[in-house]
């Protein structure tokens, strides 16, 4: 539809709606022209009286009890009777045709003013639509994950086809559903070393780097089905080095590197790896560094308190260093200082919990 | 277009109601422009009614171009919590609010038949200046329909913890009674004006704090349900500051419905039901402002920036400022009515309303002196259950042990010997219960046991006193049975809520007292006893779900060897928002419940996984959400009864002619 028939239809309604309110306020003034003659006042207590006799004839009400209670009600019911409404007056119709007419008129005005006339509605489904015909190349990773995840409900079956969306997931920051997918992609195909391996990444990244019991069995799967692949053989000597069986990670870390093949981009980065990981004094050396570094952001906290993720990382990580005490002094000062925002105190937490 | 048809409507609604407030305002005597203000009123509610259609449909489509959408749902959401999506965050739900607002706007207009021409037009014209202040703050300050130029892929999610079937119909109920006290406000400010308060001004308040009251009642109780099964803690109500927001209301509802009967029967306390219906809304506002000026952390609480909060409390001073400002103005002038002995129906009235007040400054003082605390920046008290348990408990017994005598004492002059003599069953009753609970439960409880013989006085009373009304025993059997369906609706309902407040109290005394809860860190195959049953954690395996992933754990539940039910309890992740959540299993065993949480994995000395799992056994818990709901039975009884049914004056009047 073009933008011209989207506005026209957008104010063919508007001006609909506002002539049913108009039509709304008149019929009602017309309907109420004429008048009932009593006042509902009077109806009421007079249907008070009409009930101390009928609680009476029930057996309800004490026989003795009735002269009283109707001297009672009938004194309120010559009292509202004095208390005459006011005279009822005719006209005002013009006020109501003001009002009727008057009304849309200041609606449009105020929409112009703060709404955002003819602008389309943009519903997932078709917006989804849209990308699928548009050019990949133009598309950002979150918007090929949602193409990529609707394509994926029509075939389910499809691993190869979960396997684009897992890593269309992880290039849009989106580890979980990434491994999720690929969980799926992995019951499709069980034997498959390479999806095992993305996953053992997928669940890497969900955990913030930690390699996790979930990882590692995934990693083990992959590297027992293709001894040669890489991935697998870094991660598990990683997971072998952070149990603290150092030895047993480095002699892996070094068997990868022989059989990297000579133009592999990642050979630099892995051998300085082994080379920190050799020098012991270094890690200490890393250790002391980290150390430094937190307790700067510590001291500058304590300069500037108003920085929430700054909290958030010093909790976490004094969380990782294990110093539960300094976690705990660090957690409580925070949420002391952002009791009222549930959001700071809920990121907080999380920074506070241990990974799993 | 649908988005932007929705803005215009709200806008459109925003209007109609100044429309309403000078149509209505002027129509006091010229029924043309009463009937126009009539219109208006409709015409409001149908318009916010279409904002909201629209705003579901935003919801419903994922059309993340509307800002309400994209920082509130998510495409991964079930639809039905994209739908309860719509109403589960701030701006929703004051449109949700504003759609009741206005709904009981037309009420009045469309059921108000019984009303004067002037009370009636001079009410609506209330009610148009309540819908332009909350209409506005919602059209400028609070729009849902807020378009994005650029919308997100995704939207932000929901709290996981709100993704509940109680949830969806849950604030619908309590905003059906939080509104509901609107129109009670806007009739009291209309007879303040009018100057005219009289027994037929009470009669034409009580349908409609009826109906408020028992919508309350219904959502309060919901909220609590939902706070019992998806919080996972095992309790039910925590004096929690937005419970207390919503508790408010209630209790000053619960005290006009009383003082209003007095005022339709006697003419008395006028001035005083009046000072109850400004109050009961004024509270119903003051909860609005609390859960979402951002003053509050809490569950239930709105995160929402002080501007938008300060605005909410201008709205409140403006709205209960001028209503108690016409009070102070006009009270001196108001007749008082008719005179009761000390001993009398009206007196047991008086001190129930006391009672109620009393408690619900006790709830008000526990629930703001913190906050008060916090704002001067004096040391910030802890207000928790324990000042609640000894301050408005005591104040609520006292006022439950009188209850039972009320309805037995007659209008003006009651016999307090002869109401004694005639529920000494109802006494015994109780008596013997109270020792039995003491001899039988154990451990041995002295004030428990009270408390569950106060609620068979309840109960007992509310029995003896229809069966006093129809002088059963007394009378021979047929003449009883004619009196029985006699008796008006009216006392049905009364007689059913007071023993609603009697069921109530025997499951709360009971559940609070002898629940028994364990926590265990539990391999498969292992089991517990808790309270006579057994449970064992068969396996936990991974469960995928639409938009969360989850532990589920299965437990079996014996009991003397049988199995009695399974338990399913599940600890969900939600990736979108990061968060963790239990979904609580819930064994029902007659008016008792197992009740099964899921925790952390953690590993067991041996190194073996194990899960942490909270077991808790809660005796009679069910009458706690039973109670409530009888409570509100009897409301919607006592509002079916053809004396209050709207507009009956004038069909019978028209049949007679």
């Amino acid at each position: 539809m073009s933008a011209f028939w989207a506005q026209f239809l957008f104010w063919s309604f508007a001006v609909a709606l506002s002539l049913a309110a108009a039509l709304a306020v008149l019929a009602r003034a017309r309907q109420s022209a004429d008048v009932s003659s009593e006042d509902p006042g009077v109806t009421v207590h007079r249907r008070q009286l009409a009930e101390i006799d009928e609680l009476v004839s029930r057996g309800l009400l004490a026989p003795e009890e009735q002269a009283q209670a109707r001297a009672e009600a009938g004194r309120r019911l010559l009292t509202s009777a004095e208390q005459a409404p006011a005279a009822i007056r005719t006209g005002g119709k013009p006020l109501a045709l003001i009002a009727a007419v008057g009304a849309p008129v200041l609606a449009v005005a105020l929409y112009l003013a703060i709404g955002s006339p003819g602008m389309a509605d943009s519903p997932m489904d078709g917006r989804i639509a849209l990308w699928r015909e548009a050019d990949p190349a133009s598309l950002s990773p979150p918007q090929i994950a949602a193409v990529l995840s609707e394509v994926a409900k029509d075939k389910p079956n499809d691993p190869e086809l979960l396997r684009m969306l897992a890593a269309a997931r992880i290039q849009a920051n989106d580890p979980f559903g990434a491994a999720n997918a690929l969980r799926r992609a992995v019951s499709l195909r069980p034997n498959d070393p390479a999806l095992l391996s993305a996953l053992g990444e997928a669940f890497v990244a969900v955990s913030g780097g930690e390699i996790a019991a979930d990882a590692r069995r995934a990693f083990a799967d992959a590297n027992r089905l293709d001894p040669k692949a890489a991935s697998p053989r870094y991660y598990l000597a990683q997971a072998a080095i952070a149990d603290g069986r150092k030895a047993e990670g480095l002699v892996g870390l070094k068997g990868l590197l022989a059989d990297l093949p000579a133009d592999d981009p990642n050979r630099a980065n892995l051998a300085s790896e082994i080379a920190r990981l050799e020098g012991g004094g270094q890690e200490e050396d890393m250790s002391g560094a980290i150390q430094g570094m937190v307790d700067g952001l510590a001291a500058r906290l304590e300069a500037e308190p108003d920085d929430p993720e700054g909290w958030a990382r010093l909790v976490r990580a004094y969380t990782v260093l294990g110093d539960t005490a300094r976690r705990d002094a660090a957690l409580a000062r925070a949420r002391n200082l952002f009791k009222d925002r549930p959001d700071v105190l809920r990121t907080l937490e999380t920074a506070s919990e241990r990974p799993q | 277009m649908i988005a932007e048809l929705g803005a215009f409507c709200l806008i459109l609604a925003f209007v109609l109601s100044i429309a309403q407030i000078a149509l209505s305002g002027a129509g006091a005597n010229r029924p043309v422009l009463a009937g126009a203000g009539e219109g208006a009123a409709f015409g409001a509610m149908a318009m916010v009614g279409l904002a909201f259609a629209a705003l579901i449909h935003a919801f419903v489509t994922s059309d993340f171009s509307v800002s309400n959408v994209a920082a509130n749902s998510h495409t991964a959401k079930p639809l039905l919590y994209r739908v309860a999506g719509a109403w589960g965050n701030h701006e929703g739900s004051m449109v949700l609010w504003c759609l009741a607002l206005t709904a009981f706007g037309s009420a009045i207009a469309a059921f108000g038949r019984d009303l004067p021409r002037d009370l009636k037009a001079r009410t609506l014209a209330v009610q148009g200046a309540l819908g332009v202040l909350f209409l506005g703050y919602t059209v400028f300050a609070s729009n849902p329909l807020e378009r994005i130029i650029a919308p997100p892929v995704e939207g932000a999610s929901l709290n996981p913890l709100l993704q509940d079937p109680a949830l969806a119909i849950h604030p619908p109920m309590l905003y059906l009674g939080y509104v509901g006290f609107s129109v009670v406000f806007s009739l009291a400010v209309a007879a303040l004006i009018g100057g005219r308060i009289d027994a037929a001004w009470a009669r034409w308040v009580r349908p409609w704090t009826l109906a408020a009251w028992s919508f309350l009642t219904v959502g309060i109780t919901l909220g609590s349900f939902w706070a019992y099964y998806e919080l996972g803690w095992g309790g039910w109500w925590f004096w929690d500051p937005v419970e207390n927001a919503s508790f408010m209301p209630w209790l000053m509802g619960a005290a006009l419905l009383h003082s209003a009967v007095v005022t339709e029967k006697r003419g008395a306390l006028p001035g005083w039901t009046l000072f109850l219906a400004l109050a009961a809304f004024t509270f119903s506002m003051l909860g609005a402002f609390l859960v979402r000026s951002g003053v509050l952390t809490s569950v239930h609480a709105f995160a929402v920036d002080p501007t938008r909060g300060l605005l909410l409390l201008g709205i409140l001073g403006l709205a209960s400022g001028a209503g108690f400002a016409l009070f102070a103005w006009r009270a001196p002038s108001l007749t008082p009515g008719g005179l009761f002995a000390p001993v009398s129906r009206e007196s047991a009235i008086v001190v129930n309303n006391i009672v109620l007040t009393a408690a619900a400054t006790a709830v008000l003082f526990g629930t703001l002196w913190p906050l008060i605390c916090e704002a001067l920046d004096l040391p910030t008290p802890s207000v928790g259950p324990p000042f609640f348990n000894l301050v408005f408990n005591p104040i609520m017994a006292l006022g439950l042990l009188i209850l039972p005598f009320g309805p037995m004492l007659a209008w003006k002059r009651g016999d307090a010997l002869g109401a004694a003599q005639r529920l000494w069953i109802a006494a015994l009753i109780a008596v013997g219960a109270g020792f039995l609970a003491l001899m039988l439960v154990s451990p041995r409880k002295a004030l428990a046991s009270a408390g569950l013989a106060l609620g068979f006085w309840l109960i007992a009373g509310a029995v003896v006193e229809i069966t006093d009304r129809v002088r059963a025993f007394r009378v021979p059997m047929a003449e009883t049975l004619r009196r029985l369906g006699g008796l008006p609706r009216g006392a049905w309902g009364s007689s059913l809520a007071h023993a609603g407040v009697g069921v109530f109290i025997l499951g709360a005394c009971f559940e609070t007292s002898w629940k028994l809860e364990l926590a265990e860190i539990m391999a498969p195959g292992r089991s517990v006893t808790l309270g006579g049953y057994e449970l064992t954690l068969d396996k936990v395996g991974v469960v995928d779900g639409p938009n969360y992933l989850a532990e589920r754990a299965t437990l079996t539940v014996r009991k003397g060897g049988r199995t009695v039910c399974e338990a399913l309890p599940e600890r969900r992740f939600y990736p979108a928002g990061g968060q963790t959540t239990q979904e609580v299993a819930i064994c029902y065993r007659g008016l008792d419940q197992v009740y099964v949480t899921l925790g952390e994995r953690r590993a067991l000395p041996n190194g073996d996984p194990g899960w942490l799992v909270r077991g808790y056994f809660n005796p009679w818990v069910q009458l706690i959400f039973i109670g409530p709901m009888l409570m509100a039975l009897g409301g919607a009884i006592s509002l079916s009864d053809r004396r209050l049914r709207l507009g009956v004056g004038r069909r019978s009047k028209e049949a007679a002619a």
